[in-house]
């Protein structure tokens, strides 16, 4: 595989080791494990959970690095180990992957800093935009050798992230707002995926393209697009134009979302929901909510609490999205072999659903399971006092880590000199889209749905 | 539409490339909010022969074995 282009086998259950999806439930888990072993024994894997402390001046940020800068190094070593282990076995170049995750984690320290500063929030310099805004003015402004890429993952560190953030999510709200979850995803989902390949094809554009692109903008981003590529057989340019399609509206979005939020004091809860709704990639959603999360309590006028915005995010976006596109892959494959006059196609298989379902997602409910098996022995009071300190707390923190990790990545790979021309027609077919995914998630999370998102608290 | 035996499946024609390392590299802005190496993409890739991307257990009339 030395120089990347030959065929890899059926993956098939080798995808338990093969496939970043499955190694971020191995490390997502394993860390909770880990950090559950330590506690039943009385110690906490808080030391190596290190992060920057509020500060208020440099000489306090500076005591603070100072005397915790063994516990960066032991949790830079930590990260790298667990990484390269399971990039080694996913056939990548460790070479280049440690010093770009250098890097990665230097760049992480200092954004994670910068969001500790007690006036952060009056400058508008929430760790996720400023993570994604450092990246990319590295990225477009400057030029990193192409190898460094390698330590640039931003999807196995958004999975690694979700599948931790399940140990911080209770289960009863995705049992309460799950299903609401699921059918306020759909209305917006089918309504999308449909504008945009209606106006696609009004366009003249081949169908194959509109069902990327409607796949891009109404299921799951990037990995939605493409996994709709395959299932079409999308000509070879179909995917590049429908990755740029989604990575500008991400990144605008991004910025869009919780400052239209912001300026309509939306609940935590019911911006995280339309974060969900109307956000194009997982990543770039998480940026938005968490951005929007930790504005609550800092900037007057928001409700809700800043748990509350992943959480309605996640709600939406992961349990309410992610999971139908396995689906979504097999529906088309059905219609364009049915009625497309594929040159290409074979009967699809329902297995389909199974196999492009994306795995991290049975992380994400393990771990809110196990950590609400683990805390229905506490009362609420000792869980505050004890769990909540020594084990949720490590965890979030090591979930905050991998977002930065994620959120810097986003920046670093998002190069617009690179991406592909997308032409005005796939543009404004697209676009369309982004609208009525937009107002109609709007309404349906403010309006139809709110009761809901306006109360997701433990 | 048609079934195939699974012996001339894009999977093992020499012209189909899903090597996730060079899908990254091929499709140009994928690893920004994408990655080759997720469960959706199963086992996707590129005929070069086709131009096309798609299920390594398609078919088409230009199938070319592979070396095993």
């Amino acid at each position: 595989m030395a120089d990347g282009a030959e065929r890899i086998k059926s993956v098939g259950w080798k995808e338990m080791y093969l496939k970043e999806d499955w190694w971020a439930i191995w490390l997502g888990v394993g860390l909770i494990i880990v950090a559950y072993l330590f506690f039943l024994n009385g110690s906490s894997i808080k030391w190596i959970a290190v992060h920057p402390a509020r500060w208020h001046n440099f000489s306090q940020l500076g005591a603070d690095f100072g005397q915790h800068i063994g516990q960066y190094i032991a949790q830079f070593i930590m990260w790298t180990i667990v990484f390269c282990i399971s990039l080694k076995i996913m056939g990548q170049n460790l070479k280049e992957f440690i010093p770009s995750f250098l890097f990665v984690y230097v760049c992480s320290i200092i954004i994670f800093m910068v969001g500790a500063w007690d006036q952060a929030h009056h400058y508008n310099l929430e760790p996720p935009l400023l993570a994604l805004l450092l990246g990319m003015i590295i990225a477009n402004l400057g030029r990193l050798p192409k190898w460094m890429d390698a330590g640039f993952r931003v999807e196995y560190y958004i999975k690694t992230g979700i599948v931790l953030l399940g140990a911080t999510l209770p289960l009863t709200l995705i049992v309460w707002a799950g299903p609401i979850a699921i059918m306020q995803a759909s209305i917006v989902a089918i309504t999308t995926f449909l504008v945009i390949f209606f106006v696609g094809r009004k366009l003249g554009l081949d169908r194959r393209l509109c069902a990327t692109l409607g796949a891009g903008g109404a299921v799951c981003g990037v990995s939605g697009a493409i996994a709709i590529a395959g299932a079409v057989g999308a000509k070879k340019e179909h995917a590049p134009i429908a990755i740029t399609m989604v990575i500008l509206w991400a990144i605008v979005m991004i910025f869009f979302l919780p400052l239209m939020s912001k300026y309509l004091h939306l609940n935590t809860g019911v911006a995280g929901a339309w974060i969900g709704t109307s956000e194009f990639a997982d990543a770039a959603g998480f940026a938005a909510a968490q951005s929007y999360g930790n504005m609550a309590g800092h900037v007057q006028g928001i409700p809700g609490s800043p748990d509350a915005a992943v959480w309605g995010f996640t709600l939406m976006k992961v349990v309410g999205r992610d999971i139908w596109i396995g689906i979504w892959a097999f529906i088309m494959a059905i219609i364009s072999t049915t009625w497309w006059d594929r040159k290409t196609g074979t009967k699809p298989d329902p297995k389909e659903i199974w196999w492009r379902f994306p795995k991290f997602v049975l992380g994400f409910f393990l771990a809110c399971l196990i950590m609400t098996l683990i805390s229905s022995n506490y009362s609420l009071a000792d869980y505050n006092k004890v769990l909540k300190p020594l084990l949720v707390g490590p965890i979030k923190a090591l979930r905050t880590w991998a977002f930065i990790f994620c959120f810097f990545s986003i920046g670093l790979t998002t190069r617009f000199r690179e991406l592909a021309s997308a032409g005005a027609k796939p543009f404004w077919a697209f676009t369309s889209g982004v609208v009525v995914n937009v107002a109609l998630g709007f309404i349906l999370s403010t309006i139809v749905f709110a009761h809901y998102w306006q109360n997701l608290v433990h | 539409m048609r079934k195939t035996s699974r012996e001339n499946i894009c999977l093992k024609c020499l012209n189909f490339r899903n090597n996730p390392v060079y899908l990254e590299a091929a499709f140009k802005g994928w690893t920004a909010l994408g990655s080759a190496y997720g469960s959706t993409r199963k086992d996707d890739g590129i005929c070069l022969e086709n131009d096309v991307y798609l299920s390594a257990y398609d078919w088409c009339d230009h199938f070319s074995r592979a070396a095993s």
